[in-house]
């Protein structure tokens, strides 16, 4: 990357000789310049955020440290401190520094942290009992309203964490009585601020690709809540979801910012491979496709719901993208996946065969898209799911140490070859264009 | 949203935040107050939460008290009336499904499970006291549970949680080696490292 001061230069020489006037070195220079400031401007705000952040946690942790020698009404006094210091900060930033972008995402990030410390300072106090997803549940009730006075991406991103570790905490005591029903409204908020400020506004920010990627990663742990009960058909729910991810990448529902759908569409298709992959074992097919019955459905009646709400959405969304002709392999994935599995249920061994075939088949397709596109992610994400599956089926067969010798040195020669022509492609059309 | 709206919820936050904070000090400060004073036998031991820091995990053999209406109309207790022995150690008096009227000396229970009469599930339904954290100085804690486990395996000493209760809550006042404080053995202890 060229920097400022030798695009400068560079400028003066070039004017200098005469290849461009005054007005145009002024124009680029100018245009330099609002490149610079706006980086400078997100370095001074992610860095903000990370000293907010680490101030916080600091006084979380010098909170744990629990000071002894300090009596009850001082400890108490100082359990507000946190709280109230932020309150102050952000009161000024928003009298003063409301439009400046690093002072409001600074102060957010430490009022979100504030009011876990102190309520752990309180709860030490206090001797006050409860387990970690009580703790968080009254962290994030507190530190909701941060994400929308201060409009913070920062604090957002805190809430996003804290709805997760709850959802999860809460998964993990699912069986003992613990209700979800906190984890709703939490959720709520969660998706209330990124349809306010990230797709109303169409903002085609950094954050938006972040959130991009965050949103969909908060529905991924408590999906299995409903399935809980269901056994394995937690592994449709969790298949129809990431097939729909991915058709949601396909639709346009509405004017989504750049990137915004990028993450969606990773998460969606590593999570199917993901689910092809243990279904492409012998064991998983043997004992897992011959759960899937219905007995299993009676026990969780949401999760039926569940079921035929995500297979509904799906041919409805599968429709749509049929008559917009904007279909492709990565929309079949999951009846592929399916018929797999009412295979494997009658005869496990060919049901393997067909998931790993497919896989084999889903990597070759891969490969040809990528030589076509000249994409070398497709093209290498394809070559890495056809040496996963021959890695993983070297386990499954006794073949000997020359055969595996050779089949890794034609795969490594493949992977030179695949991307040296692409390569070569891609260079040709360049100078062609 | 316009900065008079952020203004505005930044008013409705900082009552919501300080005036909850205050609330859970202003209930504990009651029990302090209000609460009668029981003793629950106990072992312990050492964990440590990288949240709220370091404590000590108190663990309690289980209560068991009959309960006839659960298994009549499928209710379930969810308070546990106490008083106290001659040695003033809690003693359970009756359980129920709603608050007790008559009484403030009862706590409310998380956890409760059908317990075996005869061989076989009855009347009876058992809990553990939910008095489960004994936050200690970071530097203590490892020595209280070192106190602790060198005090039963040589002495026949009692171990308790001491605690107040009072309207379903309560706030454990300290744990006690005999007749001292875990917090002091385990500064002696400290100190003659």
């Amino acid at each position: 990357m060229i920097s400022f001061k030798n695009i400068e230069k560079r400028l003066e020489e070039w004017r200098n000789q005469g290849f461009i006037p005054l007005e145009l070195e002024s124009r680029i220079l100018e245009y330099e310049k609002g490149k610079k400031n706006a980086a400078n401007n997100t370095v001074f705000i992610l860095f903000g955020i990370i000293g907010s952040i680490l101030i916080g946690l600091g006084i979380s942790l010098m909170v744990a440290e629990n000071w002894d020698h300090i009596s009850r009404p001082i400890k108490t006094i100082l359990a507000f401190m946190p709280v109230a210091i932020a309150l102050c900060l952000v009161l000024f930033t928003l009298l003063k520094r409301f439009e400046n972008d690093a002072w409001r995402e600074s102060t957010a990030a430490f009022w979100a942290l504030a009011p876990g410390a102190s309520i752990s300072l309180i709860a030490q106090i206090y001797q006050i009992q409860g387990g970690t997803d009580g703790f968080v549940l009254l962290w994030v009730a507190m530190a909701a309203p941060v994400m929308f006075v201060l409009r913070s991406n920062a604090a957002w991103t805190l809430i996003w964490l804290g709805t997760t570790w709850y959802g999860v905490l809460q998964y993990a005591r699912h069986d003992i009585g613990h209700s979800m029903h906190h984890y709703w409204w939490m959720l709520a908020l969660v998706l209330v601020f990124v349809w306010r400020f990230v797709l109303v506004k169409n903002a085609s920010t950094l954050f938006a690709k972040v959130a991009g990627y965050l949103l969909p990663m908060l529905f991924i742990p408590v999906l299995g809540i409903f399935g809980l009960e269901a056994g394995v058909w937690t592994f449709l729910l969790y298949f129809v979801l990431f097939q729909l991810y991915i058709h949601f990448c396909s639709i346009d529902l509405a004017d989504f910012p750049d990137g915004w759908k990028t993450g969606f569409l990773n998460l969606g298709f590593s999570g199917a491979i993901v689910l092809l992959f243990v279904f492409s074992y012998k064991f998983s097919m043997k004992n897992l496709a011959n759960e899937f019955t219905l007995q299993h459905l009676d026990k969780s009646k949401f999760a039926v719901f569940e079921i035929v709400l995500f297979n509904l959405i799906y041919l409805a969304a599968s429709i749509k993208l049929f008559v917009n002709q904007k279909w492709n392999f990565t929309h079949i994935l999951y009846p592929i996946w399916l018929i797999c599995i009412l295979v494997g249920k009658f005869d496990p061994e060919v049901g393997q065969l067909l998931d790993n075939v497919f896989i084999l088949v889903l990597g070759c397709i891969m490969i040809w898209r990528g030589v076509e596109h000249l994409n070398f992610l497709w093209l290498n994400a394809g070559m890495v799911f056809i040496v996963l599956l021959i890695i993983l089926r070297f386990f499954d067969f006794n073949l000997s140490f020359f055969i595996r010798g050779v089949v890794f040195i034609l795969l490594g020669v493949g992977f030179f070859i695949g991307n040296k022509i692409v390569m070569e492609q891609k260079n040709r059309k360049e100078l062609h264009d | 949203m316009t900065k008079r709206n952020a203004i505005f919820i930044w008013i409705i936050a900082a009552i919501f935040q300080l005036g909850y904070l205050g609330k859970m000090i202003w209930d504990k400060n009651q029990i302090f107050y209000y609460g009668k004073q029981y003793k629950f036998k106990c072992a312990l031991r050492d964990p440590a939460n990288p949240i709220v820091g370091r404590y000590l995990e108190l663990n309690y053999d289980q209560i068991c008290g009959e309960y006839k209406v659960a298994l009549d109309e499928n209710k379930i207790p969810k308070y546990a009336i106490f008083n106290t022995n001659d040695s003033g150690y809690a003693k359970l008096i009756s359980l129920d499904f709603m608050p007790p009227e008559k009484s403030t000396n009862y706590i409310k229970l998380e956890y409760v499970y059908q317990g075996y009469l005869n061989g076989r599930l009855g009347n009876i339904w058992c809990f553990r006291p939910p008095l489960e954290r004994y936050y200690l100085p970071e530097d203590l804690a490892p020595d209280a549970e070192k106190v602790f486990r060198e005090t039963i395996i040589n002495s026949n000493v009692e171990v308790y949680t001491l605690a107040r209760i009072w309207k379903g809550d309560f706030v454990i006042e300290d744990v006690l080696i005999g007749n001292c404080s875990i917090k002091d053995l385990a500064r002696s202890h400290y100190k003659t490292k």
